[in-house]
């Protein structure tokens, strides 16, 4: 079962207006005053936060072929290889999965 | 921020559109991997193909996309959909309040309309052509257009082929999403300040789900990982 049309487009409606809007927010931050540190700091911890969840949360699902391809694409992605990281972490979960 | 003149950018010339493009060969790259990745997954998870391209078009922002895919189901949960893609975007203010100062005030409702193609790449693109000396707003528009016409080009793609692709975990891609978040990790890493949010996120993401619903997982685990962050921050 599928979710209704008006959902969908309320959905991808709102992240849209969401998205748009705090890309805005930015500009609009910068041409007012500059936020309070603390907020600043949550901020700038939200990103690394966010991603750090996002891969925590799905490596805890125990599938080993993935958490393989992660350390893999980690330590190439930090000799300065993004593109070549997300090829060889594919290749590794690929080759695991045979 | 904006000074008057000195930083801000000069003009917006072809030059500076093609310079922008060049610059961003390699991001398009990445960013047809995972806009083809988006489209499977999309797929997977029994979007419409115009619901998918419409998403892209409209969004256009890859890592709040995924994060939705993982909450979509029936009937659709809006709210967590919503703040999830809040808080996942949230670090674009960032990035936005960054360029503003070479953007400055002379290109006012060209710079608010370039905002809709604001992502890392572009900003990543356009604040190595300011380092390395550029005046020109063309740079990120060349960027900011290529990555957006790649972006859902790639993902219609994606999601056209899937079904030749056959099972995509034969090749990883449902990984795409992981592996492109943890290799963009290594270069947010700002250093030992970073270890104690990091470390407090993916620890909080195992909270019981008795206690946090899985659709509110992330979203729970990235607040308890800035907050620690900020609070170690208050401290030092």
């Amino acid at each position: 079962m599928t979710p209704g049309t008006d959902d969908v487009v309320l959905a991808i409606a709102g992240m849209a207006v969401i998205t748009y809007a705090v890309r805005l927010a930015g500009l609009g931050l910068a041409r007012s005053m500059p936020a309070h540190p603390v907020v600043a700091s949550f901020l700038g911890h939200l990103g690394g936060a966010v991603m750090v969840a996002l891969v925590a949360s799905s490596l805890g699902r125990g599938d080993a072929a993935g958490v393989a391809a992660t350390v893999a694409a980690v330590a190439i992605a930090s000799r300065g290889r993004p593109t070549l990281a997300l090829g060889v972490g594919m290749a590794v979960a690929a080759l695991l999965r045979m | 921020m904006a000074q008057a003149g000195g930083d801000a950018t000069d003009r917006i010339s072809r030059d500076g559109v093609w310079q922008g493009v060049r610059a961003s060969v390699p991001l398009s790259v990445a960013t047809a991997v995972l806009g083809a990745g988006f489209g499977v997954a999309a797929r997977q998870a029994s979007l419409s193909l115009g619901t998918t391209v419409g998403m892209t078009a409209a969004v256009f922002a890859g890592a709040a996309q995924f994060a939705a895919l993982t909450l979509w189901q029936t009937p659709l949960p809006l709210v967590p959909i919503w703040l999830s893609t809040l808080a996942v975007n949230a670090r674009f203010m960032l990035l936005s309040a960054s360029l503003e100062s070479w953007i400055g005030r002379r290109h006012g409702l060209k710079a608010i309309a370039a905002m809709f193609v604001m992502g890392e790449g572009t900003w990543a693109v356009s604040i190595q052509a300011r380092a390395a000396g550029s005046r020109d707003f063309g740079v990120y528009i060349g960027s900011g257009v290529l990555v957006a016409l790649v972006w859902v080009a790639s993902t219609a793609f994606g999601y056209l082929a899937a079904p030749l692709l056959g099972d995509p975990r034969r090749f990883g891609l449902d990984l795409v999403l992981v592996l492109f978040f943890a290799s963009a990790l290594t270069s947010t890493w700002r250093g030992s300040r970073d270890l104690a949010p990091w470390v407090a996120a993916a620890l909080a993401t195992r909270i019981p789900a008795s206690i946090v619903a899985p659709e509110w997982q992330v979203l729970v685990a990235a607040l308890v990982g800035a907050a620690v962050g900020a609070w170690r921050d208050a401290r030092h």
